[in-house]
């Protein structure tokens, strides 16, 4: 006989769980992959994702309530990728634009946060920290050159420098959507496994690319970020670690192609 | 590395295929039109909803509402 107290009660409806998290990266990995062979397909996946997600919110102050924003957050910010327009403009300057609604995205997503999920303050080991921690970007530039070089380097006829400032400007919102927010907000729910999921997402981003260097190279980035935002409690030493990384990787990326 | 559009992607959007793209808007479209409608719905109806809802409503519309001018005005400027 089974003692009551041995039963696990399942989780309410919409409460986020480690199998729901999985799911929901499956899902996004399944709409990024579906661009390669229908954009309508994909799009219409995103959307229908972040309407089952708006169903999902849990009662307020229950775990996981201020989890399932950032999750929309991230479908939302791949369907405006999508049906933004200037598909023929530079690839650079596309990005560039993008960041105004992406960062728009996250500041929503952030509105309800937790107050230790800190995005733009230090945390709790001070600047010398988050200093270090952009450093982290140099180490990382050479690996994701390696692996994805090539695909950085497309400046779309503009020099590298204007290209490589356009992209850091790019960066700034993924940054404060896929390690400030997601990962602490994984980290609510699953906390072990909140880097490699987070990572995951990241990563399911760049499928598209239907390769399997550059698809390590984001899950590596992604993992390395979200690592270190969840140990340094901040997300500015990650955003300057990308901005650091865009540079290195464009600048070499132009020095070699020359 | 930026999660943007896969080069064969932004390619077939650019040049080949202006349906896709307008698929990809119409879907857009539909998706705020929905959260508008909600938000609407809800404002209308008492108790007051929860903060929470309206503003996860908000998460949705506002991106895609800038997005969905942006996607106007180059119908416009193509028209013009």
């Amino acid at each position: 006989m089974t003692s009551p107290d041995l039963v696990v009660p399942a989780a309410p409806a919409g409460t986020p769980t480690l199998w729901r998290l999985v799911a929901y990266t499956a899902v996004l990995a399944a709409a990024e992959l579906l661009l390669a062979v229908s954009v309508p397909g994909a799009a219409v996946l995103l959307a229908l994702l972040v309407v089952l997600l708006r169903f999902a919110l849990p009662a307020p102050g229950a775990p996981g309530a201020a989890v399932i924003p950032v999750l929309i957050g991230v479908p939302v910010v791949r369907l405006l990728t999508l049906a933004a327009p200037g598909a023929e403009v530079p690839s650079p300057v596309r990005a560039a634009g993008l960041a105004v609604p992406v960062l728009l995205t996250a500041l929503l997503a952030a509105r309800g946060r937790p107050p230790d999920w800190r995005l733009l303050r230090p945390g709790p080991d001070g600047w010398r920290v988050q200093v270090l921690v952009a450093l982290a970007g140099i180490p990382l530039a050479v690996p994701v050159y390696l692996l994805a070089g090539r695909a950085m380097a497309d400046f779309g006829g503009l020099p590298w420098p204007l290209a490589a400032a356009l992209l850091a400007v790019a960066v700034i919102p993924d940054e404060l959507l896929f390690r400030g927010l997601l990962v602490p907000a994984l980290g609510a729910v699953a906390p072990r496994a909140a880097v490699p999921l987070a990572a995951g997402v990241y990563a399911a981003a760049f499928l598209g690319y239907l390769s399997v260097p550059i698809v390590a190279a984001a899950y590596g980035t992604g993992f390395a970020l979200g690592w270190l935002r969840r140990r340094t409690g901040s997300a500015v030493g990650v955003i300057a670690a990308r901005v650091v990384l865009i540079g290195l990787v464009c600048g070499a990326a132009s020095a070699l192609a020359h | 590395m930026t999660p943007s559009l896969p080069p064969a992607v932004r390619d077939f959007l650019a040049g080949g295929d202006p349906a896709a793209s307008r698929t990809a808007g119409v879907v857009l479209l539909a998706l705020l039109l929905l959260a508008l409608l909600e938000r609407v719905l809800m404002q209308s109806a008492q108790p007051f909803p929860r903060r929470e809802v309206v503003r996860l409503l908000d998460l949705v519309t506002v991106p895609l509402f800038v997005i969905f001018v942006l996607v106007v005005l180059e119908r416009f400027r193509d028209l013009s």
